[in-house]
């Protein structure tokens, strides 16, 4: 990871999917700090966080089924705000509608992964998120 | 936007793998054995979901009425199919003479993957598995059939087997969920076409595709 402060943000209003992620995340020894935001609003309340001084995560896994507020709605948001836009929004859904992939992209997602059921296959999902948005890719500064 | 019809199950084979890898040794092989039947049962859950999940999509899913090239289409599914069933030696022919069709592209290709899934499946336990696709252009549509030298199967159960959820063959022993032939029945009706069989037991089947050159949709 490049910058080993920068968190990870976790937008997942399912209990055992945010914890099952967070383990596959440390068995693949990704030590950045996790942030949680279990609803539509824990999530656009980043943004004022962000912009009173916080760390932005070196990007965001963002469920599309989330109380209060849509995972779309929440994407919408993140991606017309300027201390948001930038920073990367993996859409990590069981969803495979061709409609919520389309608005997805539509609304500026960065990728968009289906869950795996199988909990080995969602350890290469999540090892390879990393690699790519945490190690890989570069964003702009 | 679709139900999380698998979020439980994510949790149950998570749960259970981590159970598995990190209390090994508080477990016995009665409990170990149980464990691994809890992943296999959750697995087939999954895959029934999704196969329904396919069969109801059939239903809302806007027809298309798309030029479709047989021959290019038929030879793109086999060879995908050939690549996912490298391990099982599975010699397959492709006799297709081409022609030019308007059909749903998606209905169709949905249809032949079901029918070599159908016989890649049933071909398993035979000493020289052989899948033979082939295509005949009749006066207003097309034939397509797969043909396997597989298990077969006795006539008098030809109609259940296009029922959803109807299975010949204990699941131990082929495993599936009872709804891949019935989403092509679905979709050939849905193109105004028909799917059909012949078999014997113990000597292979062919499974057909009747579609009219000029598809139209047809609310079922």
């Amino acid at each position: 990871m490049k910058d080993s402060l920068s968190p990870i943000l976790i937008v997942e209003d399912r209990l055992t999917d945010l914890d099952l992620t967070k383990r596959a995340f440390a068995r693949q020894r990704i030590s950045n700090p996790i942030l949680e935001a279990r609803d539509g609003e824990e999530a656009l309340a980043y943004i004022d966080k962000w912009e009173g001084g916080e760390h932005r995560p070196v990007f965001i896994l963002l469920d599309l089924g989330l109380p209060k507020i849509s995972g779309l709605e929440v994407l919408r948001k993140y991606k017309s705000h300027p201390i948001s836009s930038a920073i990367p929004v993996i859409v990590v859904t069981t969803s495979t509608e061709d409609q919520d992939i389309a608005e997805a992209y539509k609304l500026g997602c960065n990728s968009f992964i289906v869950k795996p059921v199988e909990f080995n296959k969602f350890m290469e999902v999540a090892s390879q998120i990393e690699i790519y948005w945490g190690a890989l890719n570069t964003g702009p500064r | 936007m679709a139900h999380d019809l698998k979020a439980p199950l994510r949790g149950i084979d998570g749960y259970s793998r981590l159970l598995l890898e990190d209390h090994l040794a508080s477990l016995n092989d009665e409990g170990r054995a149980f464990l691994k039947t809890i992943q296999s049962s959750s697995g087939e859950m999954s895959q029934l979901i999704d196969d329904l999940l396919e069969y109801s999509r059939l239903e809302r899913r806007e027809f298309k009425s798309d030029q479709v090239e047989l021959g290019p289409l038929i030879t793109t599914i086999v060879d995908q199919k050939k690549r996912e069933a490298t391990d099982t030696g599975i010699d397959f022919i492709v006799n297709v003479n081409g022609g030019s069709i308007v059909a749903d592209p998606n209905g169709l290709t949905q249809s032949l993957r079901n029918y070599l899934d159908n016989a890649v499946k049933f071909t398993r336990k035979v000493s020289h598995p052989r899948i033979e696709v082939g295509s005949k252009e009749l006066t207003e549509k097309f034939l397509v059939w797969v043909r396997d030298n597989g298990v077969g199967f006795d006539m008098k159960y030809h109609d259940r087997i296009f029922d959803i959820f109807q299975r010949l063959n204990p699941s131990e022993q082929y495993p599936g969920t009872g709804i891949g032939l019935a989403i092509v029945r679905k979709a050939m009706e849905r193109m105004g076409g028909k799917a059909w069989a012949q078999s014997k037991p113990g000597q292979g089947a062919t499974f057909y595709l009747e579609i009219p050159k000029q598809s139209r949709q047809f609310d079922l």
